[in-house]
């Protein structure tokens, strides 16, 4: 078969076209000027909260959303995992550039993973262990600000995930039906949230998926007054929940699975900072921080 | 001859709604073309290589019927089919320890004398979840050419079995993040597994994975032929004979969507070059009067979001259909004679109740669901026809049941 050596000299090609990004961060240093430029390790800290609650798997005791006739409900977290990709930090005048991603089981080239469940309670078909970091390196400089997307990228979305390496090949975060990852699974009782790419189809000669046409639903968000040594950045779910009956299944899946027509998607989507509609920011090409749901804390 | 009456039909009926570029695909110049574009665009090229040597040389227990005539199914590049992963798949499809709380297995809901469907409108899985459509005969698997009742992206059984080993929203079998490590050490502590695992995957250092288990599955069940029937040995009653007519008549317009040697428009064989997926709305319901399906059956609406698939679902084969009642995606219409009203009358009109809604007015139905009109006669003979797809030997065949019992009693 002549095409099988093509396709695979296509397939390295497409991983470096896919994996260009990185060289933006990447230092052009002149071979006569033999001095490196120096680096410093970056460790973005990350926690999950229920308004002021740190979250623990089982019942929290913060009312959440619109339900219980406005009063809320106290959600029974039973997941609370999400993808970080794009990692990029700037000083306060500056130019973003890129974290090079310290390579371990929690993180690749491109993408991190953050576990806030334990396996514990509401929790148990999930991981005892929990990632509360994303680490790296970038070049020297007084960095206050912090943008990251959630979610895997596109590149990599698609990886047969069996095979896939840590952490692209944790089941309950594939996202089978739609041909990729969840990039945030934020579960509670009775109301999941599965936020991940949708939209991809096979294309016109029906083998290949396509997702030229799919709904990213990756949030990109942009922090300011960032203190890399004490800063945490904090995801709570009362704020993303806000205005949403958590209660009651409206349709469909109980919750959102980031489907355009879930009714249950629309006020998420909106406190992500994203179009359901589009799966893109809110903001367009500025990202999706209108938002409250991310903070620095 | 059926497989030319499934040519004539794959190449010629346009009835596809997801249509197909031939003129980009035809000539070899071109298939560069096409894949320097997909490679660029899409980043992801396919492991699906129809045009391959077949796969299944080594297998003497993939087994096709002289009767029958089928070609050879498509076998992914990735998965040879050799009679060892049969012979694991096989151990795996009958093993209760593959469900998380060791209550299931594949087999308990696709039960061989039913033709590997269980005789529910829905299935219930291991904790107790009811899932949402109903299980689906195994006759033929190998041929889909996508697999479950709605999805458009699963091209291989490969994909499709993530969702019983692991699916988590219903639960089928259970396999999680927590149990996955638990769910394999029994099978590695299995002494007949020991065997099966190291011949089925002769290269591996660590065999006992959940991509072999699902590989070995694939391989199972792809030798899942039925090409046995008396339609196959061409042993029709006059009543089933004035039936075969009358199914292949533009009155009754069945062949459609279930034509081919397997009944299924929605087939792929190691000689198809342009293969077609298609779905259809068969008019079943038609809720808010907009062609609404039920929200948790909105089928290839579900992946693309676009209305013109909302309701839209694999037509399956019809092989064996008389034993895989209740029938459509949800188990909603319980016998065949039914099934043959439903289509007469071209659609189901739900009078009241919360899916009440006239389905033959559904304004994303199927151009071939129009209905017709039969004499009682006429609609017993097309019954007549479609039970004798019935393949008794595929159902008693000893190659399919359950390995356990037979070989604990030694």
């Amino acid at each position: 078969m002549t095409t099988k050596p093509l396709i695979a000299a296509l397939s390295a090609l497409m991983l470096v076209a896919c994996g260009s990004d990185d060289d933006s961060s990447s230092n052009n240093t002149p071979n006569s000027q033999p001095e490196q430029p120096t680096t410093q390790n970056i460790s973005l800290k990350f926690s999950a909260s229920v308004g002021a609650e740190a979250v623990a798997c089982g019942t929290s005791t913060t009312l959440v959303g619109n339900g219980n006739g406005g009063n809320g409900t106290a959600p029974d977290i039973k997941d609370f995992r999400l993808y970080v990709s794009d990692v990029q930090v700037a000083t306060a005048t500056g130019e973003f550039v890129a974290v090079t991603l310290a390579e371990s089981d929690w993180q690749q080239e491109r993408v991190a993973l953050l576990d806030f469940e334990d396996g514990t309670s509401s929790c148990s078909a999930g991981t005892s262990e929990t990632r509360l970091v994303v680490e790296g390196t970038a070049p020297t400089a007084d960095y206050s600000r912090v943008r990251f997307t959630i979610g895997v990228p596109e590149a990599l979305n698609h990886l047969n995930q069996e095979t896939a390496s840590a952490p692209l090949n944790i089941g309950g975060l594939h996202w089978n039906w739609a041909g990729g990852y969840k990039h945030a699974r934020i579960d509670v009782a009775g109301w999941n949230i599965h936020l991940a790419t949708t939209g991809c189809t096979l294309d016109d000669n029906n083998e290949n998926l396509d997702c030229s046409n799919a709904r990213p639903n990756r949030p990109t968000y942009t922090l300011d007054n960032v203190d890399l040594e004490d800063s945490t950045i904090n995801f709570d779910y009362a704020e993303l929940v806000s205005g949403a009956d958590i209660s009651t299944d409206q349709g469909g899946k109980p919750g959102c699975m980031s489907a355009a027509a879930d009714p249950e998607c629309a006020t998420l989507f909106t406190n992500l900072g994203l179009n359901v509609t589009t799966g893109q920011c809110l903001d367009g090409a500025d990202g999706c921080d209108v938002q409250s749901w991310v903070t620095v804390k | 001859m059926r497989i030319d009456a499934c040519g004539l039909f794959v190449f010629g009926s346009g009835t596809s709604s997801t249509g197909m570029n031939m003129s980009l695909v035809r000539m070899r110049g071109w298939l560069v073309g096409v894949l320097v574009f997909l490679a660029l665009s899409g980043c992801r090229s396919s492991e699906f290589d129809l045009e391959a040597e077949q796969q299944v040389q080594e297998a003497s227990l993939f087994q096709l019927s002289e009767e029958g005539g089928f070609v050879l199914p498509a076998v992914p590049d990735t998965n040879p089919l050799t009679n060892e992963r049969i012979k694991l798949g096989r151990h795996l499809f009958y093993d209760k320890r593959l469900s998380g709380n060791q209550t299931q297995s594949c087999e308990s809901c696709h039960f061989q004398a039913l033709a590997f469907a269980d005789g529910k409108a829905l299935p219930t899985g291991s904790t107790g979840e009811l899932l949402a459509r109903n299980s689906q005969t195994l006759t033929n698997v190998a041929y889909n050419a996508t697999y479950t009742w709605w999805n458009p992206i699963f091209i291989r059984i490969e994909q499709q079995l993530s969702v019983p080993l692991s699916g988590d929203d219903p639960v089928e079998l259970g396999i999680n993040d927590a149990n996955q490590a638990d769910v394999l050490e029994r099978l590695r502590q299995d002494a007949r597994y020991q065997t099966l695992f190291v011949e089925a995957f002769p290269d591996d250092t660590e065999p006992y994975t959940l991509v072999n288990v699902t590989k070995a599955l694939a391989a199972f069940t792809r030798t899942l032929i039925s090409d046995r029937s008396p339609f196959d040995r061409n042993e029709l009653t006059d009543s089933a004979r004035r039936g075969k007519a009358l199914f292949f008549s533009e009155k009754a317009e069945c062949f459609h969507c279930h034509g081919g040697f397997n009944f299924s428009s929605s087939t792929v064989t190691t000689n198809t070059r342009f293969a077609e997926r298609p779905f259809f709305n068969t008019g079943l319901y038609n809720l808010n009067q907009n062609g609404s399906y039920p929200s948790d059956n909105t089928g290839k609406y579900q992946v693309t979001n676009d209305w013109v698939d909302m309701g839209a679902f694999r037509p399956p084969t019809l092989r064996n259909v008389e034993l895989t009642a209740p029938y459509m995606h949800d188990g909603s219409i319980d016998t065949l004679e039914e099934v043959v009203e439903f289509y007469a009358a071209g659609g189901r009109n739900i009078t009241s109740g919360e899916r009440a809604g006239d389905g033959r007015l559904n304004p994303f139905k199927s151009d071939f669901v129009s209905g017709f009109d039969m004499t009682a006669q006429e609609k017993t003979d097309l019954v007549n026809f479609l039970k004798s797809l019935t393949d008794q030997a595929f159902i008693t065949d000893p190659r399919f049941a359950n390995p356990w019992p037979q070989e604990s009693a030694q």
